[in-house]
């Protein structure tokens, strides 16, 4: 297992260089870093603008300009950000985590959820709970994550304006100035609330649709009859032998969908104005910061590829025939 | 002599139709789905402003006669654009879905066809995943902000970035449906005959994939709209002076209590669109699965 894991590991790095040399190539394609400098009124003297494009390495060719950049990346500097006060390392290490905890906390809460109504609606295939079920998830896949978000957002202001009181926090990751301690976690935990659960329902929708599919394939199988004829108790027969065997195709669906639940997370970052990966990105293309843009593809993508390794990883626990040659 | 009366022979579209009415939602999600398109079609005529005039008497106005969905603050007609905005959105959708599904068949199948045959195909059939694989790990959405802030916003952009974007997950789909057809008699016999390679694949494999690929383009208008719409509505989609239904709520998110009506046309457009097209690919699939309710009796 340490062996194939060491192998994607390597196989996944010619898809870093190569995704990250495509941003890299659009990027710069996308317009000049310096506009920013040049629709100043009066514009910036000559010498300046000089400056400024020796700085962020513009006098020299794509590839060389790429290669520096990716040097420099292995030593731990991102590169020179347009925005010249900011260290690209610093700002992408303090918004990974504000990121992080909306989208893991999401996946755990969409993955339970899905797992949960899955099987239940499964086991209750037809009944009224099964169709409750099917209509709420037709709803929240039909409705995209910006709108929900819209609609959580202004649920949470109408809910404080009633109650007197801010009890629902709508904006930001957490209080300015930041509480200390104790009161701390319970302000991150209480800003949480509405991004994750705006990002959650989102994947539960299609991920409980998912498991049900997946959980009634295997009820019908061979081996859960001859468990259930071997008089084995109901919810052993469901968890051990069903369940275990239905999760596997979800695995590889969360693992997928990695890519595009860190997508969902940059528009919910917007509608609840977090200060994370995605309102990070939003600027950087804004302001044509190319190194900005390539790293924050880095970061995101060694996210997927590490979901898809521990996916991949977590089939040999789920189904013992899986062997890792 | 008694004659034996045998009903009509009905062909497949007669027969699957019979099948797709049985389900109630997806007929209710088609007959909206058609009265949306036609909304787009002729709700042009039934006003006298286009999406682009400028009305300063009536700046962020409510519903009136004059303007039966009311004004933007800068004095756009609120219904003018929901009718602009829902083409734009669908051409966009459709566009989109019609491309994709065609690569991802034609991709897919190739991947396949060459994986069943030698050395070279197993090594071709490996080289197309790789790429497929690869281009599964990128962000879309990084790429698809890169390329519309390069097209200035232009919908023709967003279309081929959109296009290019978001056809591996159904090549992928489709490959593991044809390693399954390419070992049928008919594939196999095709082959021995001396048919080439990519009208096998054209004749022989795409079309016995058909009712596969019309679930699949009706799920990914769903999934296009939804894209177009969150791309919008942050500033990397369609941009002014067009309108999408994504660029209605982005105006209309920040005014949500004060002007609800710049809200809750293109969301509740959006919201059709995307709910009866969701039904429609259900009934599609029920219909075209033999295994399904609807679709195990004639």
């Amino acid at each position: 297992m340490l062996m194939y894991a060491v192998r994607r590991v390597v196989i996944s790095i010619p898809i870093l260089l190569v995704s990250s040399f495509i941003v890299f190539w659009l990027g710069t394609l996308s317009g000049n870093p310096l506009t920013p400098l040049l629709l100043r009124n009066p514009p910036p003297p000559q010498n300046v603008l000089d400056a400024e494009a020796a700085r962020l390495n513009l006098d020299q060719p794509l590839l060389p300009r790429y290669l520096s950049w990716l040097g420099g990346v292995l030593r731990g500097d991102f590169g020179p950000s347009v925005v010249s006060t900011q260290v690209i390392g610093d700002e992408l290490a303090a918004r990974f985590w504000v990121t992080m905890r909306l989208v893991i906390l999401a996946m755990v809460i969409a993955l339970v959820l899905a797992v949960a109504v899955g099987v239940w609606t499964a086991v209750r295939q037809y009944s009224r709970s099964d169709y409750a079920a099917t209509f709420l998830g037709f709803l929240f896949l039909a409705m995209p994550s910006f709108w929900l978000a819209i609609l959580l957002k202004q649920g949470g202001i109408d809910v404080n304006n009633i109650l007197g009181v801010q009890l629902i926090s709508t904006i930001g990751a957490e209080s300015i100035p930041p509480e200390q301690g104790l009161a701390r976690v319970v302000d991150i935990a209480g800003h949480l609330v509405l991004p994750t659960i705006a990002l959650a329902l989102i994947s539960y929708a299609s991920w409980s649709r998912f498991t049900r599919a997946s959980m009634l394939e295997t009820l019908n199988s061979d081996y859960v009859r001859l468990a259930r004829a071997k008089g084995l108790p109901r919810r052993t027969v469901m968890v051990r032998h069903a369940l275990r065997t239905a999760l596997i195709p979800l695995t590889t669906v969360t693992a997928l969908d990695m890519a595009a639940i860190l997508g969902g997370a940059v528009v919910t970052e917007r509608v609840f104005q977090w200060r994370g990966l995605g309102d990070f990105l939003l600027e950087s293309i804004k302001l044509y910061d190319t190194y900005a843009v390539a790293s924050w593809l880095l970061v995101t993508a060694v996210i997927v590829i590490a979901f898809n390794l521990v996916a991949d990883l977590l089939y040999g626990v789920l189904d013992p025939r899986i062997r890792y040659a | 002599m008694t004659t034996i009366r045998t009903a009509p022979r009905r062909g497949r579209a007669a027969l699957l139709w019979r099948r797709y009415r049985r389900s109630t939602p997806a007929v209710a999600g088609l007959a909206i789905f058609a009265t949306l398109v036609s909304f787009t079609l002729v709700g042009g005529l039934f006003t006298p402003y286009d999406h682009t005039d400028v009305d300063f008497t009536a700046l962020t106005q409510g519903p009136s006669a004059e303007h039966p969905f009311g004004t933007t603050a800068g004095g756009n007609d609120v219904y003018a654009q929901a009718v602009h905005g829902l083409q734009r959105s669908l051409l966009i959708a459709v566009s989109v879905s019609l491309l994709t599904t065609l690569t991802a068949a034609v991709v897919g199948s190739t991947a396949a066809y060459l994986g069943g045959g030698g050395t070279w195909g197993r090594r071709g059939e490996r080289a197309v995943l790789g790429v497929v694989h690869f281009l599964m790990v990128v962000p879309a959405f990084l790429i698809l902000s890169l390329a519309s802030q390069w097209g200035s916003g232009d919908y023709r952009i967003l279309i081929l970035a959109l296009s290019a974007l978001g056809w591996m997950t159904g090549a992928r789909v489709v490959w593991t449906v044809v390693t399954a057809l390419r070992e049928r008699e008919y594939v196999q016999a095709a082959r021995f005959m001396g048919v080439r390679g990519p009208v096998i694949v054209l004749r022989h494999l795409i079309p016995n994939i058909g009712s596969l690929l019309i679930v699949s383009f009706t799920i990914t208008v769903v999934s296009v709209v939804q894209a177009e719409t969150a791309l919008s509505f942050i500033g990397f989609g369609v941009q002014v002076p067009d309108v999408s239904l994504g660029t209605m709520l982005a105006d209309g998110a920040s005014s949500m209590t004060t002007a609800p009506w710049l809200l809750t046309v293109p969301a509740t457009l959006l919201v059709l669109t995307t709910v009866s097209l969701a039904l429609v690919g259900d009934g599609l699939r029920d219909a075209l699965d033999p295994t399904s309710q609807a679709g195990g009796r004639a």
